[in-house]
């Protein structure tokens, strides 16, 4: 099977000279569909510039690092959910569900449809026309894993999804992550501190000091 | 020590109403940590806000080391929390114009005093020393965390209100700045803590656990 | 100690933020700082145009048999005046005689120290001197002889040396301490000067009440630069001389009445130009407040933060005053800088001369500014849980919106307008034939509600079409944002509030470069229209035996229109009456339509050309006679002839013709002896023309041009060059379009950067980013030139209604000044697109940066 994203060797510095700051070194690792991996370490391990990495977002200083599966052309195509409000403000809940297809060119109308239907799968639908200021955390974070399910991207990546939830809730929105990513077929990446959402997940990466620990 | 006695806090918003305090009473001694615990909408943070002196409940009373908080003018308030107590927020609790000594400085100013000595020892026991002269958008999640701690202490407060303060960090962050809220303790602080974190509840002396308003 | 520390952080973590709060202070008190600069340069001039018009400035006439003063203030010169029963010459055998006049003694170094008073038209000022209509009614030349008629005395003559022209003959046979409300006297037909010790030999021994005794002074013309001051100065000092005289002299203060008219000007002007002012710079407060409320959010997080560690009332009031002060301070000195600047680039000189109270005036405004828009905003909520609650981005339309404020506000200002423009009632009032204006102030309420009125309906219109209107605004955006346009108008109606806001501000903005310039373009039309009304063309030439060919020869001229002149009686009463060629005259001369009541210029003059005995007669005339088209009037000729007409229509100005009532005819039925020839020139300088045309006829001829009447006629208001003025208000209506639409476009980008950062994160292009920003940048780019320009041509439309009464005659077009207009097109469009170009380029940084720095 084409997998999904692989890096080889890969490190990333901020800064330069003797101010160059290593965040992550010597990372190979691959993922294929239907992966879920659960990356556990300390603040300041490196969990979030691998995540960045891993989804386009930056790019590395050294090593490479491709997505086969998505003719390396990750922009647009990978699910992403951050630590913090990652909601578009001006933009209602089905709006902001509907932004990922309608930026990939599918027709208004068709984008509401599929974002409706993915409220609805993460059962969130009575949410649709409100902004994001009047959502609580947990249900932002729905509504952020709706988007991803109406992108219906190979990848998904999640830095730190529960920080600001309840445990109940945590546990709840990476049940459904998991849920989304099986029905999908895609890879899941999720960064947490916390081991019980550690361990919803089949497999678990630990970093450590800019390294993976496996 | 902080007293607070039956507290009840009502908030309303068009025909509806949230009854977020029904009758909670809470004694934490000098140098004891108490946990708030509970689930979201059970009233850790109404409850906060109220002790801290930062909201006035609908009903009760609250003391900080003996004086009376609720329910009076916001001057007075005001000048009873720059000196008896510490609050810190999950986020946020930083000025970002101003640098991290400089945010501590402030909240010394705030409270009326100059005590550089016990900045500079402040941000040496947290561990900040270095990252003195930084601004709070270059500071890593575990750093913001104890920057606020710092900013809590400032004025070596009687009562310390914590909400969520180590939300965003993960567990090896999380036990230096748990260590140093112990620490602050022992100093003859009352600490009060919400969290949802199994470590603080280790951490702490007693749990107070909530539901709907009341303890459970 | 805390205030420097947050003040610090202020300074070196928000520069870009308050740097815009003090540009909007900056530009609140320059504006008006420069626009006290143009009133006292304004001022200063019309102090000394009337110092200069005036060429005697104190005639301090003696009772009979009063001692000589002893003491009179800068130098003065004798003239003594005798009545002379009249004046006779002999010319070939003929015997010309004339009525009675004057005869004048004076100094021989009057015509040195008086320079102004008299006028050498030929011959040499050393002798005798004969007034030029004098010396026409005699056929006398340098050389001749003339005898005088002496009361009470044998005739004697005198011989004539050179002939000369008195420009100020009104107020040299001024009577002396007349009340004000007398009728001016005519002075006499006929004068002759003559040196100090001839008229002592031919008068000493005339009969004292037939002789009396003037002293002419000319006073240090070391005045304060105001009218008003120049005014009470010198009025005191004739006051005062007149007291020392102790009941045996008068003064006849010429000076002082024309202070007195320029100090009424001045008055009216500053008025005048600041009601064009104040708009801008309450747009410049309105940016400002702006500015400084597109903070609100990160502010109110930091206010909460501070109540949470105890910070008092005092403490809030200290860092707010702090940051009030960096930015009142810092907005106040660059605004006196821009200012200073302004004033140097205009008049040369950097200081701000009679202006620094003004100066001081707009810092203490520029402070106020900042107090009331910084203040606020830096002082936040009372209590931590007020504070702590985020900022209402509410949909609710504010009050005045539901209650209809901004329909009730205009709907007063067409009322206002109408009471006050409706039925004849003017805001300026014009007396006849004096230089004055009286001012109601009332008529200013009609421009003001319109321009409060009209700013608040912008906003309700912008709201209205990122409100219900959105249908229309995704179609626009189709072509700039294709499959986004659904999501790009979600996003815009979702910041209604701020970018109705910006499109409101920008729009006044443009509201008032519009109205101003076309106020101002009309301001100075008119100007040249009442000059050229005045003067007739742009050199006319009279009194002369030259033949329109020979005119039309002398270079620089390019047409050449005679018009007959001369006088009939209708009733009682000698009008003058104008013969004109109607199948040239349009082509040489301008004739406004509001000239003619009841029709065009053209209209009229083809019923002239129609039928020969045509006659267009005043509006009084009609009155007078109750004439209807078609009656038949019946004028008897100054000659004696009687001639008859038919009433062919009204006419209330001519090129040339007086102000009160006159009649206009068909040249070739006229036939009236004295000819006036409007010249129009090829585009050379008129007063050049002119100057070849004296040289050309002789100087018997009498010739004006257009520029130097222009500086002669109407009040010293419309002689103040509105250059200067029209510079500042353009500048910093250019200034003021420019920053509402690019700095609060960038403002609201930067707000949005989050949102930008995201879009990019779930995959959008800088191409797709691009659609948001273009799609608002057209709209407000757009909004801003529709409802502004109809309100500034609506503004301008107002003013110049309202104030008729200071274009004198009224126009009948509006002037509109297009280079400027496509000035302010190009750098509003500059401003767009710098600002769409900077978002764009912001919004295409690495997502991750941007978001870590928020």
């Amino acid at each position: 099977m084409t997998e999904v994203v692989r890096c080889r060797d890969v490190a990333r510095t901020y800064g330069r000279g003797v101010e160059a700051v290593v965040a992550v070194h010597g990372i190979t690792c691959a993922l294929r569909p239907g992966d879920q991996v659960a990356i556990t370490g300390p603040s300041g391990s490196g969990k979030t510039t691998l995540l960045h990495l891993l989804a386009g977002l930056d790019r590395p200083t050294a090593g490479t690092i491709g997505w086969p599966a998505l003719d390396d052309r990750p922009r647009g195509r990978i699910g992403v959910i951050f630590q913090g409000p990652s909601l578009l403000a001006p933009l209602d809940a089905a709006e902001n569900v509907a932004l990922p297809l309608v930026i990939a060119g599918r027709p208004d109308g068709e984008a509401r449809r599929e974002a409706l239907r993915a409220l609805n799968t993460v059962g969130v639908a009575a949410l649709a026309a409100k902004l994001p200021q009047q959502l609580s955390g947990g249900q932002a974070q729905r509504v952020a894993v709706a988007r991803v399910l109406a992108g219906s991207p190979s990848l998904i990546i999640a830095d730190e999804p529960t920080g600001q939830l309840d445990s109940a809730l945590a546990l709840h929105v990476v049940e459904l992550l998991t849920d989304v990513a099986g029905r999908l077929g895609a890879a899941l990446v999720v960064a947490t501190h916390d081991p019980l959402v550690a361990e919803l997940l089949p497999l678990r990466w630990e970093m450590r000091d800019g390294a993976l620990a496996c | 020590m902080l007293e607070a006695e039956e507290l009840y806090r009502f908030y309303r918003s068009g025909e509806e109403e949230t009854r977020a305090l029904r009758g909670i009473s809470l004694k934490v001694a000098p140098g004891e940590v108490v946990a708030i615990s509970g689930p979201s909408g059970s009233g850790k943070s109404t409850l906060l806000s109220c002790v801290a002196g930062l909201d006035d409940p609908d009903g009760g009373i609250v003391r900080i080391a003996g004086q009376r908080i609720s329910h009076r003018p916001e001057a007075d308030k005001a000048r009873l929390r720059a000196r008896l107590v510490g609050v810190l927020f999950q986020s946020g609790n930083l000025i970002e114009h101003l640098t991290l000594a400089q945010n501590v400085e402030l909240a010394q100013r705030v409270g009326g005093r100059r005590d550089p000595a016990h900045r500079a020892e402040l941000l040496d026991r947290l561990g900040l020393s270095a990252r003195a002269g930084a601004w709070p958008s270059r500071l890593s999640g575990g750093e913001a965390a104890r920057a606020g701690l710092a900013v809590a202490l400032a004025n070596r407060p009687s009562l310390l209100v914590a909400d969520e303060p180590t939300g965003e960090l993960d567990r090896r962050s999380e036990g230096p700045v748990l260590d140093l809220i112990r620490d602050q303790a022992r100093s003859h602080t009352a600490v009060v803590i919400a969290s949802h974190s199994p470590a603080v509840r280790r951490m702490a002396d007693r749990v107070v656990q909530l539901r709907d308003g009341r303890v459970a | 100690m805390l205030t420097l520390i947050w003040l610090r952080g202020l300074l070196t973590r928000r520069t870009g933020r308050l740097a815009a709060a003090a540009a909007g202070v900056a530009m609140a008190v320059a504006l008006p700082a420069a626009l006290g600069m143009f009133l006292a340069s304004a001022k200063a001039t019309m102090t000394a145009r009337s110092v200069q018009r005036v060429a005697v400035d104190w005639q301090v006439e003696m009772q009979p048999g009063a001692a000589t003063p002893g003491r009179l203030p800068g130098v003065s010169r004798r003239v003594d005046f005798a009545a002379v029963g009249g004046f006779e010459a002999r010319q070939a055998g003929q015997t010309l005689t004339t009525g009675a006049g004057q005869a004048l003694g004076l100094p021989a170094d009057y015509t040195t120290t008086f320079p102004g008073e008299l006028r050498l038209l030929t011959g040499t000022l050393a002798g005798p001197l004969l007034a030029q209509q004098t010396a026409a009614n005699l056929h006398a030349t340098p050389g001749s002889t003339v005898i005088l008629h002496r009361p009470g005395l044998p005739d004697a003559q005198v011989r004539v040396t050179g002939i000369v022209e008195l420009p100020e003959a009104d107020s040299l046979f001024q009577k002396v301490g007349a009340p004000a409300t007398a009728q001016p006297q005519a002075p006499p037909d006929n004068v002759l000067l003559l040196p100090a010790a001839d008229w002592h030999h031919l008068f000493d021994t005339s009969p004292p009440d037939k002789v009396r005794t003037q002293f002419h002074v000319r006073l240090d013309h070391a005045l304060p630069p105001d009218p008003a001051a120049a005014y009470t100065k010198v009025t005191g000092a004739a006051r005062n001389l007149e007291a020392g005289l102790a009941g045996t002299g008068l003064v006849g203060d010429n000076l002082g009445a024309a202070l007195g008219a320029a100090r009424e000007d001045a008055l009216y002007s500053q008025l005048l130009f600041l009601f064009l002012g104040v708009p801008g710079a309450v747009l410049a407060i309105l940016l400002t407040a702006t500015v400084t409320r597109s903070g609100a959010v990160r502010r109110s997080a930091e206010q909460a933060l501070l109540r949470t560690r105890g910070a008092s009332r005092t403490t809030f009031l200290r860092l707010a005053l702090a940051e009030t002060l960096a930015v009142g301070v810092t907005g106040a000195l660059s605004g006196l800088a821009v200012a200073a600047l302004t004033g140097w680039a205009l008049y040369g000189s950097p200081g701000f001369g009679g202006a620094a109270g003004w100066a001081v005036a707009a810092a203490a405004l520029g402070l106020l500014v900042a107090c009331a828009t910084v203040l606020p905003s830096a002082l936040g909520s009372a209590t931590v849980t007020a504070a702590r609650r985020p900022v209402a981005t509410g949909t609710r339309s504010p009050a005045w919106l539901r209650y209809g404020l901004d329909l009730w506000l205009v709907a007063a200002a067409l009322v206002v307008f109408r009471l006050t423009s409706g039925n004849g009632y003017h805001l300026v009032l014009v007396p006849e034939g004096l230089p004055q204006i009286s001012v109601d102030y009332w008529a200013f309420t009609g421009p003001a509600l319109l321009w409060a009125g009209a700013g608040l309906l912008i906003w309700r219109l912008t709201r209205l079409l990122l409100g219900p209107g959105r249908p229309i605004v995704t179609r626009l955006a189709r072509p700039l944002a294709a499959g986004l346009a659904g999501t790009v108008t979600a996003t815009l109606a979702r910041q209604r509030g701020p970018l109705s806001r910006t499109m409101t501000l920008a729009a006044l903005a443009v509201a008032f470069a519009v109205s101003t310039a076309v106020f101002d373009a009309t301001y100075r039309q008119q100007a040249q229209v009442d000059a050229e009304l005045t003067n007739g063309a742009d050199v006319t030439a009279t009194q002369t035996t030259a033949s329109e060919r020979q005119l039309a020869a002398v270079p620089g001229v390019s047409r050449v229109e005679p018009l007959q002149h001369g006088f009939a009686y209708v009733g009682a009463d000698l009008q003058d009456v104008y013969g004109i060629r109607p199948s040239t005259i349009l082509s040489a001369t301008h004739l406004q339509d509001t000239y003619f009541p009841g029709g065009t210029a053209r209209q009229v003059v083809d019923r002239l050309a129609r039928s020969p005995d045509a006659l267009l007669v005043s509006q009084e005339t009609v009155n007078d006679f109750q004439l209807h088209l078609g009656d038949m009037i019946r004028l008897r000729m100054q000659d004696g002839r009687t001639v008859p007409f038919h009433y062919a229509g009204i006419v209330t100005e001519f090129p040339t013709a007086p102000r009160d009532s006159f009649l206009v005819a068909n040249a070739s039925y006229l036939a009236a002896s004295d000819t006036t020839y409007l010249i129009a020139t090829d585009g050379t300088a008129p007063h050049l023309v002119a100057d070849r045309l004296r040289a050309r006829l002789g100087p018997g001829a009498k010739v004006s041009d257009v520029e130097t009447t222009r500086r002669v006629v109407g009040s010293s208001l419309t002689a103040v060059d509105l250059t200067g003025l029209t510079a500042i208000e353009l500048g910093y209506g250019l200034a003021l379009a420019a920053a509402a639409t690019g700095l609060l476009l960038i403002l609201g980008f930067t707000e949005r950067r989050r949102t930008f950062a995201l879009a990019r994160v779930l995959g959008a292009r800088p191409r797709q980013l691009g659609a948001f920003i273009w799609t608002e940048v057209t709209l407000a780019g757009l909004g801003a030139a529709v409802l502004g320009g109809a309100t500034g041509w609506a503004l301008a439309q107002m003013l110049v209604t309202v104030l008729t009464g200071v274009f004198d005659p009224a126009p009948d077009h509006l002037a509109v000044p297009w280079p400027y207009l496509g000035a302010v097109t190009g750098l509003g469009l500059t401003a767009l697109l710098a600002a769409g170009t900077v978002a764009v380029r912001a919004a295409s940084r690495p997502p991750l940066t941007v978001l870590r720095d928020l």
